[in-house]
């Protein structure tokens, strides 16, 4: 057990006397906390590595992940002794007044502890670790917060460290976006902005080669090269008109954007054949409905074919079987045969009578399968729609469903996501809903719920559904030429 | 009196001559911490604001970098205020600027982690932040619930839109937190799910959670003040009505179940509770942990803006723009007066006036004592406002989607 009078010091990560006459090491921790060789902190998470430089710098790297990551109060005590990187929690014992802030009754820590504390100081002449190491625990420590505000404490501090580094860390921490959760990215994003921000207040400026370079590399977060691009923005008026023209196929939605931006102003400002070539071009990146209509209409307009269901992958046949009870809401959680195995040749008792399986197809641009215009507004009703999806490949997509109705999703079985709300207003990529496609046919099956409200802006009993990638680029079913191929190819 | 465009070159030189911010600074003494003030009741007791609104009022006037239907809260200096921008509006903003000169002190970004889909007239940015003085609680339609201190640095997030995907409403959400005490407390109510919830605001962990009516509803919560040996509740509305809730451990004290509004929310006067309730219905809790209705009056029904209660009297303004006035003892409608709405924001009450901003951004100051209003000035700031103002040491802030304003003698 650790010794009682020992002054149990835990130290945040990169702590660093400036006063070497006092380096001591006097108390470590080393219960469920840590220091150095402690072998695991939480599930799944490594203890920090400890950092030393030659003793007269002692430079600790402790790791603390619950209890002192809360007592920054003590942080105080510490001035004149501490860089400003180092913090401190003292969790049993003030240090002593007058003498040297280590030089706490060491009694108690047995002869193991000693060696391994030895260790460490022998360590420090032979062996340092680089600055990147340690930028690469704290960013990790920013990529493993979760749900419930879980690793908050940690990423603060973790935070803290970075921003102190200054400019180095903006790359790793732009880095640390790929593979990341959107919370996690939230705490990366913070922490660059609070570096870029510190470095445009002081005068310093930005890593301009290196963030350039990162914005280009496509392999990287989507998002990430986004928030470099922006903040080289601010130093670099003319940076739009370097990348933009190049990025109309950008993993980046926003990217884009900007570019088919620029060309529909282009096309706009031409005449004829070139200006049919630039809006087929812009066409070919814009994944946003509003950059599409507007081009769409040109194009139209100039009397040539615009498949838009295709352009956003939307599905347009259908099977439908209903309509089923669904008066008073009950329906919703009503497992109805369809539910249970789809049949295409079965009939069932339905709301009204017998009913089976039925084609019904769209024409709609925007893949709107009408049911209260197309068969009829059954009040107190529910549908089921399937249709099949063949993949050339196993491979994640997003489905992407709009409907004012509530509904019930499954893909090959499994239910993928369900939503009781009626009437609330719809829109095209109203519900984004990621899923795992398997390489050939996939089955998918959509439950949509008519209530009985009598109001005109609640009749509408339709669906739009889609089948496209993170950045909303059409995926298409195997064997579906693209046109984006064809402008590819320059056909 | 004759509407005055506030897009003239008096209003600019008003803007560059504005006073430094250390001198502002040095006399800050009161704070305007969340949705409708500290008490949440909209009322700016001890403030003397500028009654004659026109370009010379304007003490600053800035642009913004995105859009919101947020309103501004103040605290220590700073002017705090949320937005979103972007195609599908996911790019959420927190926002720092100094009272005194409306300079930018910080901002910071974050991608929303829930959706952010919402009617066109609202904006993923629609509530108001809240701060207990030393962090700032942004909330957003897509249920993000994000902490910084107050120099913006991150200090906790809740992906409450990612924990709960269920928990949204297609035409947005709009609900604003308070703060009571160590607690955060916010209600996230829709159709498809609805809870609310009670957060620590030093570490964002969940301190309670409780079911809530299944229901689509935009009202705030509210506070109920601590009085002889009680402590604060927090007051949530709903369809249903109304639950008082123990701060500390969402344990319901006491319902009103006699249904109320899901946009208007309630207001508190000493320990009169002003309910949105089958037009307005006033009750007041006593000391077994009970209430006791007062009275019920059908002809000050409000519309989208929350009752205001100032010197004795009820102010309710309907869809169309007729302000009400009320006997807040009685419920006896004293008078009413036209203005011109329509309106979806509170007005605020300071020292005898009531300052309102209808949805086109037209500002109109109303004189209210007993026996009757008169508008006392006019103003088109000629964009769209759907927030309540924040009051904070004899100034006034208002936002639209692309400017802030502050008011000031």
């Amino acid at each position: 057990m650790f010794a009682r009078s020992v002054t149990r010091l835990v130290c945040f990560p990169q702590a660093t006397l400036v006063d070497p006459s006092h380096c001591k090491v006097a108390g470590i921790r080393l219960d469920h906390h840590c220091f150095g060789f402690a072998p695991r902190l939480l599930p799944g998470k490594r203890a920090r590595t400890v950092q030393f430089q030659p003793v007269s710098h002692l430079e600790l790297t402790f790791v603390h992940r619950r209890q002192a990551v809360e007592r920054l109060a003590v942080e105080g005590q510490a001035e004149g002794m501490m860089a400003k990187r180092w913090r401190c929690d003292i969790l049993e014992a003030p240090p002593p007044r007058g003498g040297p802030f280590w030089s706490a009754n060491t009694r108690g820590i047995d002869n193991m502890k000693w060696k391994l504390v030895a260790a460490v100081l022998l360590a420090c002449t032979t062996s340092l670790q680089s600055e990147s190491l340690q930028a690469a625990d704290e960013i990790e420590t920013l990529r493993s917060v979760g749900a419930e505000a879980a690793g908050a404490a940690q990423a603060r501090h973790a935070r803290d460290v970075l921003v102190a580094e200054g400019a180095d860390n903006l790359v790793p921490v732009l880095e640390g976006f790929r593979g990341s959760t959107v919370l996690a990215s939230n705490w990366l994003r913070s922490t660059f902005e609070a570096i870029a921000d510190q470095q445009l207040k002081s005068g310093k400026g930005l890593p301009q080669a290196e963030l350039l370079s990162f914005v280009r590399d496509t392999t990287q977060s989507p998002a990430a090269r986004r928030l470099a691009y922006e903040w080289l923005r601010k130093e670099s008026a003319d940076l739009e008109e370097q990348l933009i023209p190049s990025m109309l196929l950008d993993p980046n939605p926003e990217f884009r954007r900007d570019a088919v931006s620029r060309l529909v102003d282009q096309a706009k400002a031409a005449n004829g054949p070139k200006a049919i070539k630039i809006y087929q071009s812009a066409l070919a990146g814009a994944v946003h409905e509003d950059q599409v209509k507007i081009i769409a209409e040109a194009l139209r307009a100039a009397e040539v074919e615009v498949d838009i269901q295709k352009h956003f992958g939307f599905l347009p046949s259908w099977k439908v079987i209903g309509p089923f009870n669904n008066r008073d809401l009950v329906g919703f959680s009503i497992a109805y045969p369809p539910e249970k195995k789809i049949e295409i040749a079965a009939e069932y008792d339905g709301q009204l009578g017998q009913v089976s399986w039925q084609p019904i197809n769209t024409e709609d641009d925007y893949g709107v399968v009408d049911i209260g215009k197309q068969i009829e507004n059954y009040k107190g009703s529910l549908m089921y729609a399937t249709t099949t999806f063949r993949s050339d490949q196993a491979q994640s997509v997003e489905l992407r469903l709009g409907t004012p109705n509530a509904w019930k999703l499954w893909v090959n079985g499994e239910l993928v996501f369900q939503r009781e709300e009626y009437h609330r207003s719809t829109q095209m990529d109203q519900y984004k809903v990621p899923v795992e496609l398997q390489k050939g046919d996939n089955v998918l099956l959509l439950k949509v719920c008519q209530n009985e409200q009598e109001q005109s802006w609640a009749q509408d009993y339709k669906f739009q559904l889609r089948v496209c990638d993170a950045t909303g680029s059409a995926v298409l079913p195997a064997g579906t030429i693209s046109d984006l191929s064809q402008i590819k190819s320059g056909n | 009196m004759k509407p005055l465009k506030i897009k003239s070159l008096f209003a600019r030189l008003c803007l560059a001559t504005a006073i430094p911010s250390a001198v502002i600074n040095s006399a800050l003494a009161a704070d305007w911490k969340q949705f409708r003030g500290n008490n949440a009741n909209s009322v700016a007791t001890g403030e003397t604001l500028p009654t004659e609104l026109s370009g010379t009022s304007i003490a600053w006037q800035v642009d913004l970098p995105g859009r919101g239907v947020s309103g501004p809260i103040v605290v220590g200096g700073q002017v705090l205020l949320t937005a979103s921008s972007g195609y599908s509006q996911n790019r959420l903003h927190g926002l720092s600027y100094d009272v005194g000169s409306g300079e930018l002190q910080w901002e910071r970004q974050f991608e929303a982690t829930g959706r952010t889909g919402c009617h066109s007239k609202m904006s993923v940015a629609t509530p108001t932040p809240a701060s207990d003085g030393q962090r700032v609680f942004a909330f957003y339609s897509s249920n993000d619930l994000i902490c910084t201190d107050l120099q913006g640095n991150l200090q906790w997030y809740r992906g409450l839109g990612e924990e709960f995907p269920n928990a949204s409403n297609s035409l947005g959400m709009s609900s604003s937190p308070i703060v009571i005490g160590p607690t955060v407390i916010a209600q996230v109510e829709s159709d498809a799910e609805a809870f609310a919830i009670g957060v620590d605001a030093i570490s964002g962990a969940t301190k309670w959670k409780i079911d809530r009516p299944r229901k689509a509803n935009w009202t705030s919560p509210t506070i109920l003040p601590g009085a002889e040996g009680r402590p604060a509740l927090a007051l949530l509305q709903s369809s249903k009505g109304v639950s008082a809730v123990d701060p500390e451990t969402g344990k319901v004290v006491w319902d009103f179940a006699d249904g109320a509004s899901t946009i208007p929310s309630s207001t508190v006067v000493g320990n009169t509770v002003v309910i949105p309730s089958n037009g307005l219905t006033t009750i007041k809790p006593v000391a077994d942990g009970t209430f006791e209705e007062v009275w019920n009056a059908s002809r000050l029904s409000p519309g989208t803006a929350s009752p205001v209660v100032m010197d004795g009297m009820t102010f309710t303004v309907n869809p169309a723009g007729a302000l009400a006035a009320g006997d807040v003892e009685s419920g006896d409608r004293l008078w009413q007066l036209r203005l011109k709405g329509p309106f979806s924001s509170t007005p605020v009450a300071s020292n005898g006036y009531l300052f309102f901003f209808n949805e086109d951004g037209f500002a109109s100051v109303v004189k209210a004592n007993r026996d009757g209003g008169e508008i006392v000035s006019e103003l088109d700031l000629g964009e769209k406002i759907l927030c309540s103002p924040a009051v904070a040491n004899n100034a006034l802030y208002i936002r639209s989607d692309q400017q802030l304003w502050k008011f000031a003698e």
